[in-house]
């Protein structure tokens, strides 16, 4: 019992790893029609950049707002001057991104060298609860509690505020969007930016646990991959039911079939692309 | 049942809950030209892409020369020789017109699997698609990519395309779209020398053409058929004119 | 057919022969490595340039011939011509189970399906560490013995094998590109619509070209094994997808002979700037960039709109 509780709980926080990171790159593409398979170098950046910050001033939170600020910036850079230009052409994105994550994976190889890192967690998460039996390392905790703290508000932002309606109408009509007369453009990059600073957010509090390391960019990016196809593109609902999925499931296969773990992750997304190409939630 | 060329029967088209074709019965004898009007919207290019296979019906059937049809994939309607041009341009326009047209001639013919051959090198392909371009008057213009030629030559490119096969039944949506009065007569004309055997069902906008084609003359409206007639009942006819809200084609 | 197109097509082979005697065995080596990705290029351009279907698992093809030559050459038998059945049946037998699920999408899904259908085969090779070796790979793959007293060893007598083989795929598929197979492909490319109604079976022609282009990718995948003598997941895997796709691109989609050149481009590249430098990936993510912010044509796509403007004027 205590095992299942204890994979559950490793399962849910890098769930909400997962999401932070679909979150944004289902939206964007969604809303965009932009697939940026450069999504997961911000992962990858924020973490490096953190690692930095934290190393210089001992301070976690200084360490997320620095790699917030900086691949933000970024990602700004990378869509109103590259990206933009090819809206729907699905190949020219994937070469293009794929550059970028080149680039800057390599950028960071040399910056940052290629052994595996780990971020320290901040102090006051060191320590673990106890629940019952269980025993769990508080900083999980406190991934999961923020994960969810940031689902939260994000769907509230959708649901509940003008900006969040446009949004969603975007992600099914975007010609009606437009013809509705919002600076479409502004609000593209917006919502980029916040797709960028969640990936980075989740590198910097990934770090702890999953840690950083040269193909990282990559791995998470696949992962997240899987989520937004099995999720549904465009859809938040999407993105946080199937990071439940996957962060469990890859948890459940390590622990009990780990010979299977990839062939699981990407069968059930070749599956979900055979059966029902828009997803759990996706537009029809 | 055998003697036509084509009978549509009872045929619905559904979409979620939207009724775009309902209870649709039309049927066409061969070597007759009937020409589809009514206001937008009213389902004529629904009714198009039921018959050409593009989709399939909700309920009721579709026979063609006597086969039945309804849920036959278009290429296999084309097999038989029922074939379509496109409102909006269709062509292949990356390519050459002479690649456009071996493309359409070479379609009912059996090499068109043949992989280890130059298609240059089946010869009465090539002299066919000549044929044709001779025919049509756009022999000189072969090497040019279609998307370079000008708009009007690609609408009878469009032509060229549907009539290559010879086909025993012609479906033309909306033949003159974006012409000027001068190409407009021009396609009239050619269609007009089609061969009498091929039977031509065509969606038209503009009435003059639309009656000077036509044998008779399908009024559709809101999913169904209005009335059906010849071209001077139709013409007569005052709900037409009601239908299209405006005094337009009392000028017919 | 046009007198440079001639000459090319003879004078090229003969270069090519000629060339191991002018070369030091190391460069030699390169142009063998150069052709084979140059198969390898050629045959997704049939898929992805000729008919229009964007795949980013083409490595799925080259990476299981590459693994049943690892498998056969070091568990069954040496000769060539069994395994060259074994691997070339491989891809074939694995494109056309594949084709069967990926050919019904289109655009960014036929994108995702392949990607994720590559990967699934990637994640069996990386984690199966009994029969693939797992992220290890197989290592000890020997060169070919063709039963002849010729040791295929020796980088120039490689070279020459593989030589033969491209000669036969280049020639074959200039043919297949101009047959009446071929340019239906390219019809498919322009308006699946038209073509379906025209009386194309349109999903069988998609179907058989990603079948062909399979069994072509499995030729290079056969000889790339060869060649290094090892095979592992990455044969497999997105980067040489990726890879590929922008040999492809960056010489030309839709010309043959451009994907080719370009495969040769980045080859060269990669071998001389890895010599001098650590930063080829970055080099090569400029490449990507590069490319489709200016030269989308590809090379010879490029030369010939230019060739075609100035034929108007």
């Amino acid at each position: 019992m205590t095992f299942w509780l204890v994979q559950i709980f490793n399962g849910l926080s890098f769930a909400m790893l997962l999401f932070l990171l679909a979150a944004g790159l289902s939206i964007t593409y969604g809303l965009m029609g932009i697939l940026n398979l450069a999504h997961g170098s911000y992962y990858l950046l924020g973490a490096y950049l953190g690692l930095t910050v934290i190393k210089n001033t001992n301070s976690f939170l200084l360490a997320i707002l620095c790699a917030i600020a900086a691949v933000v910036v970024l990602g700004i850079v990378m869509q109103r001057f590259f990206l933009r230009r090819f809206y729907k052409n699905e190949l020219a994105q994937v070469l293009l991104t794929f550059g970028f994550l080149f680039m800057i994976g390599d950028a960071s190889l040399w910056m940052w060298g290629g052994n595996p890192q780990v971020l320290p967690k901040p102090s006051v998460f060191e320590g673990s609860y106890r629940f019952g039996s269980i025993v769990v390392p508080s900083y999980r905790v406190f991934v999961i509690g923020l994960g969810l703290l940031v689902a939260l508000g994000l769907w509230l932002f959708q649901e509940k505020t003008a900006v969040g309606a446009v949004i969603r109408a975007g992600v099914d009509d975007e010609e009606m969007t437009r013809g509705l007369g919002i600076n479409t453009p502004l609000l593209f990059t917006v919502v980029f930016g916040v797709g960028a600073a969640l990936a980075a957010l989740a590198g910097v509090i990934g770090g702890p646990f999953v840690g950083v390391y040269p193909g990282a960019d990559i791995e998470i990016l696949l992962l997240g991959l899987v989520v937004v196809i099995i999720g549904g593109v465009g859809s938040l609902k999407g993105a946080f039911v199937g990071s439940l999925l996957i962060g469990l499931l890859d948890n459940f296969a390590k622990a009990l079939f780990p010979e299977f773990t990839l062939f699981t992750m990407f069968g059930a997304m070749a599956l979900v692309l055979l059966l029902r190409p828009t997803g759990l939630f996706g537009r029809k | 049942m055998n003697s036509h060329c084509l009978v549509v029967r009872n045929v619905c088209k559904n979409f979620g809950g939207l009724k775009a074709i309902n209870d649709m019965h039309l049927s066409l004898e061969p070597g007759e030209r009937r020409a589809i009007i009514g206001p937008n919207g009213a389902g004529k290019t629904t009714l198009f892409h039921l018959i050409s296979g593009t989709l399939a019906p909700s309920s009721g059937a579709i026979h063609f020369l006597g086969r039945e049809v309804t849920r036959l994939l278009p290429y296999r309607r084309a097999a038989l020789g029922l074939t379509r041009t496109f409102q909006i341009t269709n062509l292949f326009h990356n390519l050459t017109l002479l690649e456009n047209v071996l493309l359409a001639v070479q379609a009912l013919d059996n090499v068109k699997y043949s992989m280890l051959r130059p298609v240059s090198s089946y010869r009465h392909l090539g002299r066919r698609a000549f044929e044709l371009l001779e025919e049509w008057g756009l022999r000189d213009k072969a090497g040019i990519p279609v998307r370079n030629l000008s708009y009007g030559d690609q609408r009878q490119v469009e032509l060229i395309m549907a009539v290559a096969g010879n086909p025993k039944l012609l479906l033309l949506d909306e033949p003159t779209s974006g012409l000027s009065p001068a190409e407009s007569a021009t396609v009239v004309e050619i269609i007009q020398k089609l061969d009498s055997n091929m039977t031509i069902l065509f969606i038209e906008h503009d009435m003059d053409v639309a009656f000077a084609l036509a044998d008779r003359v399908s009024v559709l409206h809101f999913g169904t058929l209005l009335t059906e007639g010849s071209v001077k009942e139709i013409q007569n006819d005052p709900r037409v004119g009601e239908i299209y809200f405006g005094a337009e084609q009392c000028d017919a | 057919m046009r007198l440079p197109a001639i000459a090319a097509a003879l004078g090229l082979p003969v270069v090519l022969a000629l060339l191991p005697l002018a070369l030091s065995n190391y460069h030699v080596d390169l142009v063998t490595q150069m052709m084979i990705y140059a198969i390898f290029a050629m045959s997704l351009d049939i898929l992805l340039g000729y008919t229009g279907l964007p795949s980013l698992g083409h490595a799925a093809s080259f990476g299981i011939s590459a693994y049943t030559v690892g498998l056969v050459s070091l568990k069954v038998t040496s000769v060539f011509w069994l395994v060259l059945v074994a691997a070339l049946g491989a891809s074939v037998a694995l494109s056309a189970l594949l084709g069967l699920l990926a050919i019904r999408s289109r655009g960014v899904y036929f994108l995702m399906i392949t990607l994720a259908l590559a990967q699934l085969l990637w994640g069996i090779a990386f984690q199966w560490r009994s029969l693939a070796g797992g992220d290890d790979g197989l290592p000890g793959i020997h060169r070919p013995n063709l039963g002849i007293p010729v040791s295929f060893a020796d980088a120039v007598n490689f070279y020459y094998l593989v030589l033969v083989f491209f000669v036969l795929v280049v020639g074959v598929l200039s043919v297949f590109v101009r047959s009446p197979f071929g340019i239906a492909l390219k019809g498919i490319r322009e308006s699946e619509t038209r073509m379906m109604s025209l009386g194309y079976n349109v999903w069988f022609y998609k179907y058989l070209a990603f079948v062909i282009a399979g069994a072509v990718a499995g030729v290079a995948g056969m000889f790339a094994a060869y060649h290094i003598g090892y095979v592992s997941p990455a044969d497999l895997g997105i980067l040489l997808s990726a890879k590929v796709m922008l040999m492809v691109i960056l010489g030309g989609a839709g010309t043959l002979i451009g994907p080719a050149l370009g495969a040769g481009i980045i080859v060269l590249l990669e071998n001389v700037i890895s010599g001098q430098t650590e930063r080829w990936p970055f080099i090569l993510g400029a490449i990507y960039v590069s490319v489709v912010l200016f030269a989308p044509q590809g090379i010879l796509g490029t030369f010939k709109a230019k060739l075609r403007r100035s034929a108007d004027r």
